[in-house]
């Protein structure tokens, strides 16, 4: 029997006995759930269509300033309803009971309580210029047709960003997100199976009649695939969930990804998971009851929220800043932070490629390591410290 | 044929073998018997490879064992262990198909084990939801479901009432008749005396006395006597006769092996009117204390003092 035909077997009982399990199976359903309830509550208290802003107005407007302040208003989702005034006093009245969300005065002052929604002052504003800018070319002899192409001249520029790729802009910012929070949630929703699955190994015992017909690095290799697998196919489930949710409801845009950023992000998302896996499952095999497991893992939490939070904190908001590209080539942090900078356009090509060789390498050296390490502290009786099991002698 | 030879192991200080060796023979059972703290786990983890040996050599017909080879033996732990939460007709068919078997010859197996130790309803069913004495028997079964070559049991009598022991025997001694070379481990000498057809017995990471049964026995310089006079009458015994106990007139005795049955009875009843003789080879435990020069009992507890400290 070859060892991948040992290993898939081991894999194939603990993908089923991890399906088997209810923990995982109600928390991923919860999540799920959640998810999509998230995306889909927001919705039904939304008003259906575009937005519309009721606008008190008072004393004389220029013409044409209503369809003005609409196409202002058309790329905002939202229109206005202008109700017209007798004087300030209504006017402040009005703005007062809620009647109207602000009041043009003399086409010169915009009422509000407390500041007007932004975009109905920047519309209102726009439809002025555009309106006296129109007035003055028509005076100057321009006809209404020339009049319209120059209005009309330029196309909205385009974007191009000195530090690389052209980013992806909020798309680019949510997907930034997503797959550093993707890859956090994951391993914090399974590695604590990996840890239990093989104290449970370790405690009952079974683990020395397994080791009569198979090597420890059979063992180790068997659970992170199984686990990854597993990993992926949650997130897989989520993100199904949610976009499938969103096709009905309509809560937000699909960020528009390109394969470039999904590829490097999947490839990420799988190497850190990895990574992380099998330090867990060392973890696991150190301690010899939960509780013990709470102190052996106890590292790893620390480096995995440490690390999620000064991606949030640190490489979103300066995604090219020097701790963002020091945290590009460490292979804890990189799977972390290369989504994020790639998603945002904040990297340029060669560091995405020398990070993924740097972070690949260094998780095969991880698992190497955690094979002897595993296989050191599996047989071991007790609970271990790190610095025990990096001593302790590791079985074949 | 299972041959280690010169087995050494240190742990720092610790010497957990000192050079053990020892032969197993197919279609035999070899008692490896000796105190607690004495190597016997070590040396078992050995055949498996569980464990880096300082020196020695572990051969399995003749040539250092192959994983395929492996593959067909079957180990019993001392810490017995499987998965509890896992039915116990499948576990055994995962181990069995670990083991190199096709799932379907795997499913076989496992039915066949389950209904030979009476669990046969029990195929769906938690290890877990099982008897301590099953969940002793579905280890068994775990150890034998892909009908090993090599049967290598640490400790299988520990913790079996009497009646476990005489089912394990039995199991045991098939195993054996069919062809199987059976290791078995035990520290309590006298309950396996009887199964055991070959004998290690082992001391302080070292092997001091082997053979079949009899010959390990003949090794002691003394025997076993048992006699009781006419009426539980007082015995006088001569000085070179130690009285072991005695309980309502049977006095035990330990013997020279060199003194003859006629001339004993003529120096313990030289007037005749005994009621009952017996003239018995050593027990094991006697061999053991003639041969290593302290019993079984004080070198667990200068085992348990030395890792108390």
């Amino acid at each position: 029997m070859s060892p991948a035909r040992t290993i898939l077997l081991i894999a194939g009982r603990e993908t089923l006995d991890r399906l088997r399990n209810k923990a995982f199976v109600w928390g991923t359903g919860a999540t799920l759930v959640v998810l999509i309830a998230a995306i889909v509550i927001p919705t039904l208290f939304e008003d259906d269509g575009p937005r519309t802003y009721d606008l008190g107005v008072v004393g004389a407007i220029p013409d044409g300033f209503e369809p003005a302040l609409d196409r202002e208003l058309e790329g905002q989702d939202a229109d206005a309803e202008l109700t017209e005034l007798d004087d300030r006093a209504a006017a402040a009245a009005a703005v007062e009971d809620g009647e109207v969300v602000a009041a043009l005065l003399d086409a010169r002052e915009l009422m509000a309580r407390d500041l007007p929604p932004t975009t109905l002052h920047a519309a209102v504003d726009g439809a002025l210029q555009q309106l006296a800018l129109a007035d003055e070319l028509e005076r100057a002899g321009i006809d209404e047709q020339e009049l319209g192409s120059i209005l009309g001249a330029h196309d909205p520029v385009t974007v191009i960003d000195t530090e690389g790729d052209a980013g992806e802009g909020d798309a680019g910012f949510v997907l930034a997100f997503a797959a550093t929070i993707l890859l956090f949630v994951a391993i914090q929703f399974n590695g604590n199976s990996l840890l239990t699955g093989a104290i449970e190994e370790k405690s009952s015992r079974v683990v020395e009649v397994l080791l009569g017909a198979v090597r420890p690095w059979h063992l180790l290799t068997a659970k992170l695939i199984a686990l990854t697998s597993l990993a992926l196919g949650q997130i897989a489930v989520f993100i199904g969930g949610a976009l499938g949710a969103n096709a009905v409801v309509g809560a937000f845009d699909v960020p528009p990804a390109t394969p470039r950023v999904l590829a490097i992000s999947l490839l990420m998302v799988v190497i850190g998971f990895t990574f992380f896996a099998a330090l867990y499952t060392v973890a696991g095999a150190m301690a010899s009851s939960v509780e013990d497991a709470q102190g052996t893992a106890g590292p790893l939490a620390f480096l995995t929220v440490g690390t999620y939070m000064v991606v949030i904190f640190a490489v979103i908001p300066s995604p090219t800043g020097l701790l963002s590209q020091i945290l590009t080539f460490l292979p804890p942090t990189a799977p972390f932070t290369v989504p994020a900078r790639v998603a945002m356009g904040a990297i340029p090509a060669w560091q995405v490629a020398v990070s993924a060789l740097v972070t690949v390498a260094g998780t095969a050296l991880t698992i190497r390591l955690a094979g002897r390490l595993y296989a050191a502290a599996v047989l071991a009786g007790g609970k271990l410290t790190w610095r025990a099991v990096w001593r302790a002698e590791p079985i074949r | 044929m299972l041959e280690l030879t010169g087995l050494t192991k240190r742990y720092g200080e610790v010497v957990a073998l000192d050079g053990v060796s020892l032969t197993a023979r197919a279609g035999r059972l070899l008692g490896f018997l000796g105190p607690n703290g004495s190597g016997k786990t070590t040396t078992m983890r050995a055949v498996f490879g569980l464990v880096q040996l300082d020196a020695g050599e572990v051969r399995w017909h003749g040539g250092p064992i192959t994983a395929a080879q492996r593959r067909r033996f079957g180990y019993m732990p001392e810490q017995r262990g499987l998965y509890p939460r896992m039915p116990c007709g499948p576990q055994l068919r995962y181990l069995a198909r670990l083991h190199g078997m096709a799932r379907a010859e795997a499913e076989a197996a496992a039915r066949r084990w389950l209904d030979e130790l009476g669990l046969g309803e029990r195929f769906d069913d938690a290890v877990s939801q099982l008897s301590h004495g099953n969940q002793q028997r579905v280890q068994l079964a775990s150890a034998l479901v892909h009908d090993p070559e090599l049967l290598v049991l640490d400790e299988p009598f520990s913790g079996l009432d009497p009646l476990g022991v005489a089912a394990m025997s039995e199991v045991l001694r098939e195993r054996a008749a069919q062809g199987a070379t059976v290791v078995f481990s035990s520290h309590q000498l006298d309950l396996v005396e009887e199964l055991c057809e070959d004998v290690v017995i082992v001391a302080g990471g070292r092997d001091r006395l082997a053979g079949t049964l009899e010959q390990v026995r003949a090794s002691s310089e003394h025997r076993r006597a048992e006699i009781r006079l006419t009426g539980g009458r007082a015995l006088t015994p001569p000085p070179d006769i130690e009285v072991l106990d005695v309980r309502e007139g049977v006095a035990r005795l330990r013997v020279p092996t060199d003194l003859d049955a006629k001339e004993l009875l003529d120096r313990l009843a030289p007037e005749g009117g005994v009621e009952r003789f017996a003239l018995q080879p050593p027990s094991l435990s006697q061999v053991f204390r003639d041969v290593v020069g302290a019993s079984v009992r004080d070198l667990e507890a200068a085992v348990d003092t030395e890792a108390a400290s």
